[in-house]
């Protein structure tokens, strides 16, 4: 699974990205790092489902008991960094020659195992998932890009009570990253707006595909949007450039809003490399957690 | 409104909606996922009209396609009936007077009435409805002939040729009863039958009844019976004064006297006559007169035998009876001139043959002058290549020099003859020539005027002649150096080319004589003999009979005529022209030219009467305008920005 999301030259070079971030770790022991969290030590975190090579130690025996199925019991630790990847799943995403989803997938992997080398917890869910999957620096670095590969599309919703309950769970301790093409704005807007209620920083990945600025139409054509209703239009120079003008509104709308409520704000086409962009991130500290 | 779109198709050009259609109904929308849906949506709010407008269009778009569909399809399915389709099917027979009065000039409308006739023969095709079928009728030799059956739009054909005949106007009904009914005609309602006659002077005619059918065409008054058929008669030309010949006789002058003969012609009518000889411009001579004489005094070396008569009249409506060509007789041989070389003395050997050959003539003889001219009726050149003026040449050793050349003066051994062609045409058959000699012999040099009749092994081509305007015998034989004169073929041979000549001088035939008249040939002999018309002399183009065989009895004579066309006609014998005549046409109520002035008629009333439009009628047009108005109003929308 993990081959489709990166190629081997690709894992190789975040491996050396993971190197660096272990450097940064070096400088403290686990724990060492202030936790922006205020208040008691270890405690639970959240559940995520076994998977091969985790420490049985950390399977939690009694909900094996109710449900049948291993789960591993994460705690945190305090100074301990939380990066919550939050994939917006709308149908929208699944678009573009280079396709926005995979995209998406790919830059908050990479992100995330750069995470788990510095001993960071990450947390993985879809905006409307029950479940929140917690991954430690313990864990294997393939359970988690399995668990980012089975990631499937979904249709749009608003944040699910799990992802708000661990955006307030750990707040000061949380960075929040979510990829999304803000096409269904509203839940992103609306997790950003919990995310700063429980002071949780948060980065969104703003995702576009060309073809969706510069759209290749023309002529007499019957449009088959991914989210809304068909419409036919005869589709010349004219209309192609009021639709560029609104794409381009609309955009810089959500930019506005995104950074009205304290987030970070990245644009990414789904056609370039992730590597620049989790190099960006790192350097804007966003994954220093406590610091 | 739009009948005339009807017989060119052009409401085809209705289908041009049913493009329109097509092209609405086949316009493909090519599919494509796109994200942004409700940008979309909003781009194509703020692009797209209204969708009252789009509605708008569409309706007018459906209005304008089916109304021009509905008008083409109404068309093509023949939803106006043709009113024709009530009425019974017209058989109009068109008959032209081709008599010669019809050939009467018309100088206000600068053409003779047959051709006005034509054209309005044409007019009448022109106007008959789609069923109807017309046949011209025409005479030919006085009788009534029908031809083709025609519809509307056919060609009328060329004019009939001009018909000396009397007409037969009894025969009509015949002709009508012959020609039935033409194919295809519907049996029920019978079809109308009708005359209409195009003429210049119109027969007495019975009144008759007009046709149901046609009685818009004409008043009451103006249908007459013809043939046994009701029929109207229209007449074209205008009154004219005719100047013409009546008569024209030749008598040939009494033997002895200086003059061919004596031509007394008389004329009708005002004008002129002038008599010019064929090729003598300069001997034309005018008679201000209505009857003249005119003693012919011909030069001997005539060229041509003939003269033409001719009328000059101002404003002449008819021109068929203005010109008579007159074949003259042959002058006879009265004079004969005898050339010598200069400086020898006279031969009386050749002087006492001609003597003997042509007793009775007046004979001259003297040396050749450069110079000096020779004429008389028959020149004998002794070795002289003089250029004299006579109707005959007997040449020895020289020629004229337009009628060939001859070589040197060489030895012609007898016996040595080969060949001795027979040439019927001119009258004489040469004799055998076997003890012929002499040792100044001329051959003929290839390439000349006159045709070989006999050749000599060694000296070659030493006897040729040629007949026609002017005979000419070449012998290569000098007189003084040969035997010609003295063993019998050489007078055997002048004594037939003499006869030959005399015969010519004979009279067959008058030289002119009237084309109604009978007149009789007196060959002298029994022989089977030929007319015919010469076709470039006369007034031509006119039906009858343009060559005659005729066998004369035991005593020579046969009875000619009445010929049926005017002009001038050879007297033929096993090829061989006796003689020419002219016959001339005279016919005092042709040469009159009458003409009875009656207007035209109405020919567009050839067509039935058309019923009554009704709103069927017009409904397709009333489609073709809403279409019309409809694309007007879409114009104007879009004109006005209302719609896009």
């Amino acid at each position: 699974m993990a081959e489709s999301l990166f190629t081997e030259q690709e894992l190789a070079r975040l491996r050396r990205l993971r190197l660096a971030g272990e450097r940064v770790r070096a400088s403290a022991l686990r724990g060492e790092r202030r936790s922006r969290q205020l208040g008691s030590g270890l405690e639970f975190g959240a559940y995520r489902p076994y998977s091969q090579g985790d420490d049985l130690r950390r399977v939690d025996w009694n909900v094996y008991g109710r449900l049948d199925q291993l789960f591993l019991k994460l705690f945190e630790a305090p100074g301990q960094l939380r990066l919550l990847l939050a994939l917006d799943a709308a149908p929208t995403m699944d678009f573009g020659a280079h396709n926005k989803w995979l995209a998406a997938k790919r830059v908050l992997a990479a992100l995330g195992l750069v995470a788990q080398a510095t001993a960071d917890r990450v947390l993985l869910t879809r905006y409307e998932d029950t479940a929140v999957q917690s991954f430690d620096a313990a864990g294997s670095e393939q359970a988690f890009l399995e668990a980012v590969s089975a990631m499937a599309i979904s249709r749009a919703a608003l944040p699910s009570a799990a992802l708000r309950s661990a955006l307030a769970a750990r707040g000061r301790d949380t960075v929040l990253l979510a990829a999304t093409d803000m096409q269904s704005k509203d839940g992103t807007l609306s997790l950003l707006s919990e995310a700063r209620r429980f002071g949780v920083r948060a980065v969104v990945i703003c995702l576009h595909a060309d073809e969706e600025l510069q759209p290749r139409l023309e002529g007499l054509t019957r449009l088959s949007p991914l989210a809304g209703d068909a419409l036919k239009l005869r589709i010349d120079a004219p209309v192609l450039e009021a639709y560029r003008k609104e794409v381009e509104d609309y955009r810089r709308a959500c930019q506005a809003a995104i950074r009205a409520t304290g987030a970070g704000y990245i644009e990414m086409s789904s056609d370039v490399d992730v590597e620049p962009v989790v190099v960006e991130l790192l350097r804007s500290g966003l994954l220093e957690g406590a610091r | 409104m739009l009948e005339f779109a009807r017989g060119q198709f052009l409401w085809l050009f209705a289908l041009v909606a049913l493009f329109f259609v097509v092209f609405f109904l086949a316009r493909r929308w090519k599919r494509a996922t796109v994200t942004y849906g409700f940008i979309w949506q909003r781009v194509a709010r703020r692009v797209r009209p209204p969708a009252w407008k789009r509605l708008l269009r569409l309706l007018l778009t459906l209005l304008v396609s089916s109304a021009m569909l509905s008008s083409a399809a109404l068309y093509a399915a023949g939803l106006q009936p043709a009113a024709q389709n009530e009425t019974p099917p017209l058989l109009l027979f068109i008959v032209i007077d081709n008599s010669p009065s019809m050939r009467a000039f018309s100088y206000t409308h600068s053409q003779t009435r047959q051709q006005m006739a034509q054209a309005r023969a044409r007019q009448l095709l022109n106007s008959l409805a789609p069923q109807d079928r017309a046949c011209i009728v025409h005479w030919q030799l006085g009788r009534p002939v029908a031809g083709p059956f025609l519809k509307r739009g056919d060609a009328a054909g060329p004019a009939p040729r001009t018909d000396y005949a009397l007409a037969q106007t009894e025969e009509l009904a015949g002709c009508f009863a012959a020609v039935g009914l033409p194919p295809h005609f519907r049996p029920a309602p019978e079809a109308v039958r009708a005359v209409w006659l195009l003429t210049d002077d119109p027969p007495a005619l019975k009144s008759a009844e007009a046709p149901a059918r046609l009685e818009r065409v004409a008043p009451a008054a103006r249908w007459k019976s013809l043939g046994g058929l009701p029929g109207v008669v229209e007449t074209f030309g205008e009154a004219g004064e005719n100047a013409g010949f009546i008569e024209a006789v030749f008598k040939p002058s009494p033997a002895g006297s200086d003059d061919r003969g004596l031509l007394t012609a008389r004329l009708r009518g005002q004008g002129k006559a002038e008599a010019l000889y064929l090729a003598f411009k300069w001997d034309t001579m005018e008679k201000d007169a209505r009857s003249f004489e005119l003693p012919l005094k011909v030069p001997h070396d005539l060229d041509s035998d003939g003269l033409d008569l001719l009328v000059r009249s101002e404003r002449d409506i008819l021109t068929l009876d203005d010109f008579i060509r007159v074949p003259l007789p042959r002058s006879p041989i009265r004079r004969i001139l005898i050339l010598r070389p200069k400086g020898e003395e006279p031969n009386p050997l050749l002087r006492e043959g001609m003597e003997l050959l042509l007793p009775g003539r007046r004979i001259e003889e003297r040396e050749a002058v450069a110079g000096e001219g020779a004429e008389s009726d028959l020149v004998v050149m002794d070795r002289v290549a003089a250029q004299p003026r006579a109707r005959a040449l007997l040449c020895f050793g020289a020629l004229p020099p337009e009628l060939g050349e001859v070589e040197p003066a060489r030895e012609a051994k007898a016996g040595l003859f080969e060949a001795r062609a027979q040439r019927p045409w001119l009258g004489f058959e040469v004799p055998n020539l076997q003890l012929l000699a002499g040792r100044e012999a001329f051959p003929l040099r290839p390439g000349g005027g006159l045709t070989p009749l006999a050749t000599h092994i060694e000296a070659g081509v030493l006897l040729a002649a040629s007949t026609g305007e002017r005979d000419v015998l070449y012998v290569g034989y000098s007189p003084r150096q040969s035997n010609f004169l003295f063993v019998p073929e050489g007078p055997t041979l002048l004594q037939r080319w003499l006869n030959a000549l005399l015969s010519r001088e004979s009279a067959w035939i008058p030289p002119l004589l009237p084309m109604s008249q009978t007149t009789e040939i007196n060959a002298g002999a029994p022989m089977a003999l030929e007319v015919c018309l010469d076709p470039d002399v006369g007034p031509g183009y006119a039906y009858g009979a343009e060559s005659y065989s005729v066998m004369t009895g035991l005593d020579g004579r046969a009875r000619l005529g009445p010929l049926e066309q005017p002009g001038l006609y050879r007297l033929l014998h096993q090829g061989r022209e006796l003689a020419r005549f002219s016959a001339y046409w005279v016919d005092e109520s042709e040469q009159a030219a009458a003409f009875v002035p009656l207007p035209l008629l109405d020919e567009q009333a050839l067509v039935p009467a058309a019923r009554e439009p009704t709103w069927v009628d017009w409904f397709p047009e009333i489609l073709l305008w809403v279409a019309l108005l409809g694309l007007l109003l879409e114009w104007l929308l879009w004109l006005a920005g209302i719609t896009d």
